[in-house]
């Protein structure tokens, strides 16, 4: 009966020990599994943690891993002075560091879990044996579902990795379609006022942390919205996110541009005409008549680079003189003058050329600005023409033979720089031309003026400057044209002629810009 | 060439993931909790 009692009593212990090795097998295995399921995956996002301070150390290795070859990002005019764009190289790199690095962290996890298996086996024992077997059936199931849901992460952060490059692309084609039609829409040509080039893809801008150049900062491979500059300085990659703050240089000639480059609508106005017709003395009383017209009307006139020391260059001459002095034969830099009034700002690039410029093949290949302007001046000396200078008293000849154009380089003058025109491919017919007659005091005080009602007809007639078969053509190649006549002269209180301000007037009416009363 | 990371675009990434991660499992459970 006793013996009974012991055998039952070792079968109760026996069957007691086995279901509580059945439990805490079964409690370790679930426990280790959850602990694997969530450690593991955990070590991805660990690793994407560790790599997010990581600094650059070799931006070649980011340029040349295997996403920089497919965008090509190392192949760019800024390559050497720009980081490259996080989506266009280095997520790439940082995508296959942290794979590694999250496949180490994993491993690592995996052996610290089977080294505690391992240890509670090797103790051996009831305890230990089930302990041991517990872990290591956890550490199975928890590294089969733990790794499952890495390799999910994984590919979902490649996923991500992958849109994050097609949204940056398709971002920059539409920042930048963006900023072309709202430069287009607002009258922006972007011309150098320098070399009279079209600035083009984009100027070239100063790094404001260390000088650097940037050469394109268009949104691509170097920057969407901004680019970081090799000195770490951030910068702004387009016109509509604040590139016109930076300070702009020409990419043809190197010059600086005026502020706000881009953004403000540029006027190009060229004067041209034959040596000795009075185009600088015009330019001169216009920007007068302009600033006048201006300020009266609550707006401002700001002048750009050295067109103010230009400007009283030429004042100087005139009030000495009479007249400016002979303008040098090289190409032109425009006189820049910024116009604010009310809504309206805009640059106005007055490019005076040296007469001779206008009738030599060589000259008029460096006049690049013909072809950028919606409105030409042609300037024409009615003393050019015999019948003008026939009808001028002695003393009149004597006083003004020294201002006197050449007839034969009067009319080369218009014929010349409109054929320029057209050979550079510019449409005559969307071009507005201004004829101005200049010294119409000669012409008053000769009686000429009088017997002409209009200065078309002064133009046109035989008795006056003859130029007939030129306006013929004028109006035949451009899409219109007004006749102006202007005394370039101040009066006593230093107030250019109302004549000068009636062409001041057309002209800025012809670029949008209107005068209430004029 | 001065020190930089590309700090904010890591964790825009990161961020980006995880929250996929939750969307996707939430989404889950929503479908696996109330099928239909």
């Amino acid at each position: 009966m006793g013996e009974f009692i012991e055998a039952v009593g070792i079968f109760i212990a026996f069957v007691l020990a086995v279901v509580f090795a059945l439990v805490l097998v079964i409690g370790l295995t679930a426990l280790t599994t959850i602990a694997c399921v969530v450690v593991l995956p955990l070590q991805y996002f660990l690793a994407m943690e560790a790599r997010i301070d990581a600094e650059v150390d070799d931006i070649s290795e980011l340029e040349t891993g295997w996403l920089g070859g497919i965008t090509g990002v190392a192949r760019h005019d800024d390559q050497a002075r720009t980081f490259p764009h996080y989506f266009f190289g280095p997520v790439g790199t940082d995508f296959w560091g942290i794979i590694n690095d999250a496949a180490g962290r994993f491993g690592r996890a995996i052996d610290t879990g089977w080294s505690v298996g391992s240890d509670e086996l090797d103790d051996g024992g009831y305890i230990g044996t089930t302990v041991g077997v517990g872990i290591w059936i956890g550490m199975v199931l928890g590294t089969a579902g733990g790794g499952a849901l890495t390799i999910l992460i994984g590919a979902v952060h490649f996923l991500v990795s992958v849109l994050a490059i097609v949204i940056a692309t398709v971002a920059g084609v539409v920042l930048r379609g963006a900023d072309a039609m709202l430069r287009y829409a607002a009258g922006v040509r972007m011309t150098c006022p320098v070399c009279a080039q079209t600035v083009r893809p984009y100027a070239t801008y100063k790094c404001s942390g260390c000088d650097e150049r940037h050469r394109d900062i268009r949104p691509g491979r170097r920057g969407v919205v901004g680019r970081v500059c090799i000195c770490g300085a951030r910068l702004p990659t387009l016109l509509l996110v604040g590139a016109s703050r930076m300070t702009a240089l020409c990419p043809k000639c190197g010059a600086r541009l005026p502020p706000r480059f881009g953004k403000t609508p540029d006027i190009v106005i060229p004067v041209f005409g034959s040596v000795k017709a009075g185009k600088t003395q015009l330019i001169y009383m216009l920007v007068l008549a302009l600033q006048a017209l201006v300020t009266e009307r609550g707006g401002s006139v700001s002048f750009f680079g050295d067109t103010q020391g230009e400007l009283d260059r030429i004042g100087e001459t005139i009030a000495v003189t009479g007249s400016p002095s002979p303008t040098v034969a090289k190409p032109p830099e425009a006189l820049v003058l910024q116009i604010r009034l009310g809504s309206h700002e805009r640059y106005l690039y007055l490019f005076d050329a040296a007469g001779e410029l206008h009738y030599r093949d060589v000259g008029l290949d460096e006049l690049r600005y013909l072809d950028k302007a919606g409105t030409l001046v042609f300037v024409a000396d009615p003393l050019a023409a015999d019948g003008v200078w026939a009808r001028l008293s002695p003393d009149q000849q004597g006083d003004l033979a020294a201002i006197r154009s050449e007839r034969a380089e009067a009319e080369l003058s218009y014929e010349l720089p409109r054929e320029q025109i057209r050979r550079m491919g510019a449409k005559g017919r969307a071009i507005r031309l201004a004829f101005v007659v200049t010294k119409a005091d000669a012409l008053a005080s000769s009686g000429i003026r009088a017997e002409h009602d209009t200065v078309r007809h002064l133009v046109e007639d035989a008795k006056g400057l003859d130029m007939g078969n030129i306006v013929r053509d004028a109006v035949g190649s451009f899409g219109s044209v007004e006749f102006f006549e202007t005394t370039a002269v101040a009066d006593e209180s230093g107030s250019p002629d109302a004549t000068i301000e009636r062409l001041a007037a057309w002209l800025m009416r012809s670029e949008g810009i209107r005068f209430e009363g004029s | 060439m001065a020190e930089y990371s590309y700090r904010r675009f890591r964790l825009l990434v990161l961020i980006l993931t995880l929250g996929t991660l939750l969307v996707g499992v939430a989404s889950l459970v929503y479908l696996l909790l109330w099928p239909g």
